[in-house]
């Protein structure tokens, strides 16, 4: 490596970021990762359940070494409607397969977790760092600019989050737009392991995973139980907010004091508040996902999926991750990174379960956006068993 | 001109903190690892203020390898070089102030200094006793709390600033070796740049152990000086007594006032319930009050 090039820059110390990351590093490419944060998992958040079967692949077992909260053992589906709560629970303990497990994670230790990784493999990571353009020249991206400086590689990845304002930059993306995009709130309150394990009927290590609808004609929410704290928060499209004149604060309030949930957290402890962008615009959101020296990965692709009752959007970022990793390593053996050498990224995407489930998504989507998951109960167990049973 | 900044590697507290039962200690694994304020606040007045064809700045600090994240930060702010003390055989609950000024002392002896330069205090115990231990170790002058320095015209020496109340000032030089000591907000560290960054992360980090140090196990053991008996937070106040406006207070009232924390306007009063109860009650108090006319 030149003193002023580096093998392959990313913009953005997410999952997607760091799994990349973590990926080319270990090939041995000169990896430079960008996080505008002071350390990897500070702007990061979730509400937050990860899936494992994407990090089982490149980390076997991750969950015996990294900071996960609890083993999801319990699946709840409340439906609300006028004070009536009907909840559905599915229960998998018994069922031990480390690649269909599930897990909850706090953001802020998990993606500091995992950078630690990729600097183990030898990735450079810079925080306090922000991107504020791309190097281009002849149309081909051939670095980053932050500030007054500049720094050059032969391929960058951007994976700068939901906003991407490099990729609209870069014009591979619009700008979004409020139908396209759900906003997250998310409380996270202290609670005595014991106190958890006695309200949701658990063992220490095992977590539960709640959501429910119907609660609102605007919002949906959620409950995670973390190791010794719960997450709880709501989930809305930011074009419903002007359906009702309380404010997004106001509505986990409102969530909170429900009477099926104000038992559950009664006696917590506020102890971190956040809000994250969701990108819900299903496959028409999907950016251009590669270009002369470009791939775009995780929530920057909105790869994420609505499922109806649940969001998943990280398994789908450590995926995509691994998929940028792979056509950047297939592209240095070329020593090419044109457009056509990268194209190897939306194949592999199309190919794999990543498009399957946003394209998937759709009909989930169109009935949050049309407001079917709120009107009749039947309607929504409909939804869900199609989704579940039928796909 | 040599020039030693010692740093300590302390944990961001902004964070919520948990506590370790039943042992209560802080569960530190979570909090993510920062330069002690003052001593960044140091590394940057000393860079500000020699240049770096007058003085070649050394970070140090005594850490296991986990602190070398912050050495980092030091080399990408502005320092020269970076030294680790560490050894296998060092535990860091066992290490106090006083052992870790030994340790420093040794390597401040091997690496050649004519300026050590600390923060005046840290983030957790706040002794501020590296600095004097250092300079009494060293039998180096030592001056404290330092909020400006500056090259003579000559150039051949350092002038020091200190505050004295009433907005009075001290400028003071003195003979090499010596320790000097910076508060936090002397000066603010720089924000680091990218290629800052890269560059410190290619710098080598000299690793110290004992055996290098030539230190045996009793020249840093050593008890502390001093040891923190008993942690107290702040006492809570004894509830205010609240006096009606109709009735005077019995004796008994009278004493638990003036023992407690005296007489509670009637304008503090706390709005308590969910947002709606609370938005009446605020209403009905503006009416009462005759803010509001209805």
């Amino acid at each position: 490596m030149s003193e002023e090039k580096f093998d392959c820059i990313i913009v953005g110390g997410g999952l997607s970021g760091l799994t990349a990351a973590y990926l080319l590093a270990e090939k041995g490419l000169e990896t430079l990762l960008i996080e505008k944060g002071n350390y990897s998992g500070a702007k990061n958040m979730t509400g937050g359940r990860l899936y494992g079967h994407s990090l089982e692949k490149i980390i076997p077992a991750f969950a015996q070494a990294a900071p996960v909260e609890r083993r999801i053992v319990k699946e709840r589906l409340s439906y609300q409607d006028s004070g009536k709560m009907t909840t559905v629970e599915y229960d998998s303990r018994g069922v031990a397969a480390p690649e269909g497990e599930s897990y909850s994670v706090l953001r802020g230790k998990f993606d500091k977790w995992l950078a630690d990784q990729a600097e183990e493999k030898g990735a450079m990571l810079v925080c306090g760092v922000r991107v504020d353009d791309l190097i281009v020249r002849d149309g081909k991206v051939c670095g980053v600019i932050a500030g007054d400086e500049e720094m050059e590689a032969d391929v960058v990845i951007l994976a700068d989050g939901a906003n991407s304002l490099l990729g609209q930059k870069l014009g591979f993306k619009h700008k979004i737009s409020t139908n396209q995009v759900m906003v997250g709130v998310k409380e996270l309150l202290e609670l005595d392991k014991d106190v958890i394990n006695q309200r949701f009927g658990i063992e220490s290590g095992e977590g539960v995973a709640w959501m429910f609808s119907g609660c609102s004609d605007v919002y949906d929410g959620f409950l995670y139980t973390n190791s010794d704290s719960v997450s709880v928060g709501v989930t809305m499209m930011v074009e419903n907010i002007k359906k009702t004149d309380n404010s997004v604060p106001q509505m986990l309030e409102d969530f909170k004091n429900n009477t099926d949930i104000a038992p559950l957290i009664e006696g917590s402890r506020l102890i971190e508040y956040s809000a994250h962008l969701i990108p819900e615009g299903g496959p028409e959101m999907i950016p251009k996902l590669y270009g002369d020296g470009v791939l775009i990965t995780g929530d920057a692709a909105a790869l994420c999926a609505n499922l109806g009752f649940t969001i998943r959007g990280m398994d789908l970022s450590i995926e995509s991750g691994r998929l940028a990793a792979e056509a950047v390593l297939a592209a240095k053996e070329k020593e090419e990174f044109s457009t056509n050498a990268l194209s190897y990224y939306q194949t592999s995407l199309e190919n794999n379960f990543v498009m399957s489930c946003v394209k998937g998504s759709e009909v989930c989507l169109a009935a949050v956006k049309s407001g079917d998951l709120k009107g009749d109960p039947l309607k929504v167990f409909n939804n869900l068993i199609k989704e579940t049973l039928i796909g | 001109m040599q020039i030693i900044v010692c740093v300590k590697s302390e944990l961001d507290a902004t964070g919520p903190i948990k506590l370790i039962e039943p042992v209560d200690k802080i569960n530190t694994k979570d909090l993510v690892q920062t330069i002690n304020p003052a001593d960044h606040a140091a590394l940057t007045l000393v860079r500000n203020s020699i240049p770096h064809d007058m003085g070649m700045i050394t970070v140090i600090t005594v850490s296991p390898a986990s602190a070398e994240k912050i050495l980092r930060i030091c080399l990408a702010s502005g320092a020269d070089n970076a030294v680790r003390v560490w050894d296998e055989s060092l535990k860091e609950e066992n290490l106090n102030a006083k052992s870790v000024a030994s340790l420093l002392h040794k390597a401040i002896q091997l690496l050649k200094a004519d300026l050590v330069v600390c923060g005046s205090e840290g983030l957790c115990e706040t002794s501020g006793y590296i600095g004097p231990a250092l300079a009494e170790l060293l039998d180096a002058a030592q001056i404290c709390r330092v909020d400006h320095m500056e090259v003579s015209d000559d150039k051949q020496s350092i002038l020091f600033h200190r505050k004295h109340n009433y907005g009075n000032r001290e400028v003071i030089t003195c003979l090499k070796p010596a320790v000097i000591t910076v508060d936090y907000d002397a000066a603010k560290p720089p924000a680091v740049s990218m290629k800052e960054s890269i560059k410190a992360s290619k710098v080598p980090i000299m690793h110290l152990d004992l055996e290098s140090l030539g230190c045996k196990e009793d020249e840093w053991t050593h008890n502390a000086n001093a040891n923190v008996l008993q942690y107290m937070p702040p006492r809570p106040r004894t509830k205010k007594i609240k006096q009606a406006s109709d009735k005077p207070l019995t004796p008994q009232q009278k004493m638990q006032q003036m023992l407690g924390g005296g007489a509670a306007k009637q304008s503090s009063n706390i709005i308590e319930g969910d947002s709606k109860k609370a938005a009446k009650e605020f209403v009905d108090f503006l009416i009462a009050e005759r803010i509001l006319n209805f």
